[in-house]
């Protein structure tokens, strides 16, 4: 048996053309995730009443859920109450033109809020109390607070956290197909379908995952640089 | 201090390619040994997820049709070969054959030109794969041919042998149906097909009897097959003739005398064993 360079070649170029799929999905889920977990972070360090342990114990559940769950739990909900619902809230789309792809973004951005939540708690709390204290005396309101304060500490140290995010959320996206969208793991999977060439396919998605990976530490490494360049403790 | 960084990576890129590549080939022809009795070992790649064909127990034990097949060709053979088997997801066991770790692969595996350009195959079939078109009578008609379809969305499970049968079909025929890919459990196919996210699937009657008796589907498939085909043993290319005809003889001889048929309705639920 050989191994097929031309084989790995022509699953790359067969692949790559999802590259858009795997980025969409990867790169929305991140901004739904950051957003909403920014927002339960926010909640839970200022001890929001009721909320917080709300989303304590939300996200505490959610955290041991494998993402593997939450997407075909999702698949068989959506496809028995999608359409008992949309005709209660009067919305013409029915779940046979519903495109799957939301599925996998709203499954990866529970996995992105859960560790997006976390990410920000943790930056939170490497900011110190005597911080928070001294913005409340000279007479900041709670938002000049997070945003004059809070943020512009917490936000260059969670860069890189948030870069391995990304990188965790485009590996989980192989995970689609098992709601019926076609990402660049499982059209490499196909263009070595008639072949049967399928460990050169792995090899050549493995390649593409690998480039597009380096791509997001080098481009979080940069950004990390530009913004902590002012703070004196620019990354190496 | 930063320079380094870049030449580390492709370093380590390189390092990842050289094993992902090198590793299965390394161990090409190096699984099946002699003892000094005169009996050789040979490893039998399959599933550990194909239930009821091959897949583990609650008990962690490798089981099933196939598994129950390879053991009754082992029993036939047992004065000049043992059989041990490498379980695997479908992909793998046919890359375990391919790069030597296994001489024999039994995984439900249909026949297609490519396999058969890179394999040989079993000449006794161990199971019907005749492939239906698989719809629900509650969403529209009981479609029979591709001509039907046409327009139509219908689900294939990635890398499977209905998946490359449609795309076939599609390169002559382009714009016949659409077909969606996923890899979908059973459940899943079957709301897919009842809430008319998709309007048909390819698949064998097994999988549709699976689908009404274990899911209580009610689907129905057409009348007629659109591709007929069985399942087979495969081997490696320029695998020991001795083996092939030792193993092929042993097949014929446990569909002969019934075994084969036993097995399928033990395993199967009814006999699926090709004419």
């Amino acid at each position: 048996m050989g191994f097929s360079v031309q084989a790995v070649v022509a699953s790359i170029a067969y692949a790559i053309r999802y590259l858009g799929t795997t980025l969409f999905i990867s790169v929305f889920a991140l901004v739904i995730g950051v957003i909403i977990g920014f927002v339960a972070a926010l909640a839970r360090f200022y001890g929001v009443p009721l909320l917080s342990q709300v989303l304590q114990v939300l996200i505490t559940l959610l955290k041991g859920v494998p993402i593997v769950l939450i997407l075909l739990a999702m698949y068989l909900l959506a496809s028995t109450q999608f359409d008992i619902w949309a005709k209660a809230l009067h919305i013409s789309l029915r779940f046979k033109d519903f495109n799957t792809i939301w599925l996998a973004v709203i499954g990866l951005s529970i996995m992105a809020f859960v560790n997006a939540s976390e990410i920000f708690r943790g930056a939170f709390a490497s900011i110190g109390v005597g911080q928070l204290d001294a913005a409340k005396s000279i007479g900041m309101t709670n938002w000049q607070t997070i945003r004059r304060v809070l943020l512009p500490q917490a936000i260059p140290v969670s860069i890189p956290v948030f870069g391995n995010l990304l990188i965790n959320l485009i590996k989980a996206s192989a995970l689609a197909s098992m709601v019926g969208v076609v990402d660049i793991f499982s059209a490499a999977t196909i263009s070595a379908q008639q072949t049967y060439t399928f460990l050169e396919a792995y090899a050549g998605v493995a390649l593409i995952y690998w480039a597009v990976v380096v791509c997001i530490e080098k481009g979080s490494g940069l950004i990390e640089h530009r913004m902590t360049r002012h703070l004196g403790r620019a990354a190496q | 201090m930063k320079t380094h960084k870049p030449r580390i990576t492709l370093l380590a890129l390189a390092a990842a390619t050289a094993l992902l590549v090198a590793g299965p080939l390394a161990a090409c022809g190096s699984s099946s040994s002699s003892n000094d009795d005169g009996v050789k070992t040979i490893t039998v790649a399959t599933g550990n997820d194909g239930n009821p064909f091959c897949y583990m127990d609650t008990n962690g034990k490798l089981t099933g049709y196939d598994v129950a097949i390879m053991n009754a060709v082992g029993d036939k053979l047992k004065q000049y070969y043992k059989f041990t088997f490498m379980p695997s997801d479908f992909p793998t066991s046919l890359t375990n054959l391919a790069s030597g770790k296994a001489q024999i692969a039994a995984y439900e595996y249909e026949v297609n030109d490519q396999r058969k350009a890179k394999f040989t195959y079993g000449t006794v079939g161990t199971t019907k794969w005749d492939t239906l078109i698989i719809s629900d009578p509650k969403n529209g008609p009981v479609y029979q041919s591709f001509d039907e379809l046409k327009g139509k969305k219908v689900y294939a499970t990635t890398a499977t042998n209905q998946a490359a049968m449609a795309e076939t079909y599609l390169k002559s025929h382009p714009d016949a149906f659409k077909l969606v890919y996923g890899t979908y459990t059973n459940e899943q196919t079957v709301q897919a097909i009842a809430s008319g996210a998709v309007d048909a699937t390819l698949a064998p009657q097994y999988n549709l009897d699976l689908f009404n008796s274990q899911l209580k589907a009610g689907f129905k498939g057409s009348d007629g097959p659109v591709h007929k085909s069985a399942a087979y043993l495969l081997f490696q290319k320029n695998a020991d003739k001795t083996l092939m005809d030792r193993v092929n003889k042993a097949m014929q001889e446990i569909k002969d005398d019934g075994t084969m048929k036993k097995l399928s309705v033990q395993y199967l639920g009814a006999d699926y064993v090709p004419e």
